[in-house]
Formats: structure tokens, C-alpha cells, sequence
């Protein structure tokens, strides 16, 4: 993976992450303590080595709570802080970085790499002090964590390959980490009645309770009508009904799924795979996604625009994982 | 809030710069609850110019930093309607 994307994935991932932690609190500016939220949850080395030495999301958000109650009584000043709210980030917008949040990020790239791991180095030495604050309010330090990325680096990497593409090169691969208990996970994805708690393209979904969940077994799928605030989605008549056919379904750990437009038949059929393995503090999530082939004319003559398609598909592979994630928070 | 006790707490040897990570927390917090407020006076009815002047803003002002954060299900008044 280039330096490019791998900067381009790491911001697109810390962004949501840490503005969905913003957005908790009634905030719609991110700023340091979000953005280490988000490298708790990250799937990259720097969430490993952070998770390695303890940290947890539910910690962060702890520690946070502690040093924002101690920085106002520091004030001298009394006032209830309101308890956070569920994460409205997809619903809202005007979301953005403080100054020295983008700092942070713009540091990490340049002639660094670009990715958690650079981001987290300059989280450490920000100077506001605020980092040193809030680690020491989770019992660690700067110097503990720049350890445990060492640690985690002369490790063998478990999962990724490092790359946005499928196994099969056909398609787009996302992993992610999620802070649940692999069991927890699975009876989330293994649910068909749960697929709208976390597929942003699905809204209702006609579950024959009778009927087996085997492969091959298909159900009516409806795109969503309203966004989770009541407002109304505008959908097209022919994306408004799926089918979500279970291709696998192997428990506890691997399901793979494929969804056709029964009303637009010449909408190329998408595979969608996952697969979660147990680790420290929660489970990786490996995701891909895939369309069945085309004719070789369509993929030749189509060939220019590959690399933007497979942006696009990797977004929108994305959005599908953070909701597994968001589902969990 | 007094200054005395900024002062003790200066003088009993507290990180100066802990102090000013307090104001940013007091003011993180204080962006929170004026957009809780904003959010309320909309759905109560007032208009953009009623919140600015409760405000002491200007109308720009506090439209150009509120009308995209906002709830989306809040009925936002128009100028022009």
C-alpha cells in the first residue's frame, strides 16, 4: 500500500472514529482526546500496542471524563457535565479538527508515513500537555506507550496484508477492531433480523422466522426510508428492494452474504464476506466485499476508472464495518 | 470563579499550562451546551436573528457556525420564507 493511501485510509478511519466520540458529547469539533479514542480503536499496530498495555475505549472515555471534571475544578468552577449521548455523527454534519488536532494528523504525514502509528508519535509529543494529562490519567505514560510500539512492532503482523484489496484482487478488504467479545459479534451478524443495527443500506429486512438460516436461504431486504432522527432517505424505486442470499455461514467466525437488485437485474450482484478472530480487548473484523465479474468487454473498456471504483467500494465497505463497530459502542 | 483562587493555585506550585487545559475543557464544554441551547430555541421557534441577539453575535455569525451542526429534524425558520 502507498504511503498515499495509507495516509488517505488512516485519516478517513481516525476521522469517523473521532468525531463519532465528539459527536457523544454534543460536540461537533474533534480534538486530541477523540483523536486518541479513535487510535484505541484502530485496528492498525498503534491500537494494537495501545490495547496491549490495557487501554480500552470505555477506559478513554473514563480517564477523559476524570481530567475535564478535574480541569473544571481546578476552575473553581461547579456544573454538571451532561452525560453522553448515543453517537449521532451520521446524522448531523459540520464536523471538523481543532487547529491542534490537524496539526497532529498533518505531522504524521509529510515525510512520515502517514499512518496510526505516525499519528499516535505525534499525539505523544503534542505540546499542549494534554496527552501527558490524560495518560497519566490512565496509569501509563508517554515513554510506556512508545515502548509497547516497539513491543508491537517486532511482532509478526496477525491479519492484515496491508493492502485495500481483496484476496481475490476482485475486490476491497477492510479490517477493523471492534470492542466486543467475538460471541457478541457474531450473534450481532449472524441475525438477519439484526443486519439494519449495522448495513447502512438496509432499513427492514422480511425474516421467515420458520425458516432455516442455512446457505442459499434469501430474504427480502428494504432499504432504509428515514435516517435513525426521523429524517427522511430518498432511494430510487430499483435500489429500494434487496435480496441477501447467506452464501456462508461457518460459526462462530466467518458468514458471507450476496445482495442483487431483484428490481434492477443488470445491477451487478455484491459478495459481501466476514470473518472475526478473537483478539485482546474485543475482535478484528476482516470484511470483503466483491461484485460477480462483468463481461470482459464492460472490464476492459471500463478499465481507466478502476482505481476510482475501487475507492468507491472501499468506502462504502467502510461505512458497513463502522456500523459492525459503531453497534458496539 | 475567583481570582484568589487562581493565584493559590498557582502558588502551590500547579502546572501553569494545567490551567489553561482547564479553560480548554471549559470551553469545549461551553461550545456543547450553546449548541444544546441554539438547538432548543429552534424548536421552541426563534428565529436565527433572536438567537444571535440573545447571543450578542450577529446573525451570520452564529447561522454561518450553527446551521449545518444542528439537529437536521429541527424545523430551521427562513428569512424569506
Amino acid at each position: 500500500m502507498s504511503t498515499f493511501t495509507t495516509a488517505a485510509a488512516t485519516m478517513q478511519q481516525l476521522s469517523q472514529a473521532g468525531m463519532e466520540e465528539a459527536s457523544r458529547h454534543g460536540l461537533r469539533v474533534g480534538d486530541l482526546e477523540h483523536l486518541f479514542a479513535a487510535l484505541v480503536l484502530n485496528d492498525q499496530l498503534a491500537g494494537r500496542a495501545l490495547r496491549a498495555i490495557g487501554l480500552s475505549l470505555e477506559g478513554v472515555r473514563d480517564a477523559t471524563h476524570r481530567m475535564n471534571a478535574a480541569h473544571l475544578q481546578r476552575l473553581r468552577v461547579t456544573t454538571m457535565t451532561a452525560e453522553p449521548q448515543r453517537i449521532v455523527f451520521q446524522e448531523t454534519r459540520g464536523y471538523e479538527w481543532t487547529p491542534r488536532a490537524m496539526d497532529v494528523l498533518t505531522a504524521a504525514g509529510g515525510k512520515n508515513a502517514g499512518d496510526a502509528e505516525a499519528v499516535l508519535r505525534a499525539l505523544l509529543i503534542e505540546p499542549s500537555g494534554l496527552m501527558n494529562d490524560l495518560l497519566a490519567h490512565l496509569d501509563t505514560s508517554a515513554d510506556a506507550v512508545r515502548t509497547a510500539l516497539a513491543a508491537e512492532a517486532a511482532q509478526p503482523t496477525p491479519l492484515s496484508n496491508g493492502t485495500l484489496k481483496s484476496p481475490d484482487k476482485r475486490g476491497v478488504l477492510v479490517e477493523i477492531f471492534v470492542p466486543a467479545p467475538s460471541a457478541a459479534v457474531w450473534s450481532l451478524l449472524a441475525d438477519p433480523a439484526r443486519l439494519p443495527e449495522w448495513h447502512y443500506l438496509i432499513g427492514s429486512v422480511e425474516v421467515d422466522t420458520a425458516a432455516e438460516i442455512v446457505p442459499g436461504v434469501i430474504w427480502a431486504v428494504l432499504a432504509p426510508t428515514h435516517q435513525p432522527d426521523g429524517t427522511p432517505v430518498r432511494v430510487k424505486e430499483r435500489f429500494r428492494r434487496h435480496q441477501m442470499q447467506l452464501l456462508v455461514i461457518e460459526q462462530p467466525n466467518r458468514i458471507s452474504w450476496r445482495s442483487s437488485y431483484p428490481d434492477f437485474p443488470r445491477r451487478r450482484a455484491i459478495e459481501l464476506s466476514i470473518q472475526i478472530t478473537a483478539v485482546a480487548g474485543g475482535c478484528q473484523v476482516r470484511a470483503t466485499s466483491s461484485g460477480t465479474p462483468g463481461p470482459t468487454w464492460k472490464t476492459l473498456l471500463f478499465s481507466p476508472l478502476h482505481p476510482l471504483k475501487r475507492f468507491l467500494d472501499w468506502i462504502s465497505l467502510t461505512q458497513i464495518t463502522a456500523g459492525i463497530s459503531r453497534a458496539f459502542r | 470563579m475567583e481570582n484568589d483562587d487562581t493565584a493559590e493555585a498557582a502558588a502551590a506550585g500547579d502546572d501553569p499550562k494545567s490551567g489553561l487545559r482547564a479553560v480548554v475543557a471549559l470551553r469545549a464544554h461551553a461550545d456543547a451546551l450553546e449548541l444544546r441551547e441554539v438547538e432548543a430555541a429552534l424548536r421552541v421557534g426563534l428565529s436565527w436573528s433572536e438567537i444571535a441577539a440573545a447571543l450578542g453575535v450577529t446573525r451570520q455569525a452564529v447561522h454561518k457556525k450553527y446551521h449545518r451542526r444542528i439537529d437536521p429534524t429541527i424545523p430551521v425558520p427562513r428569512r424569506n420564507p
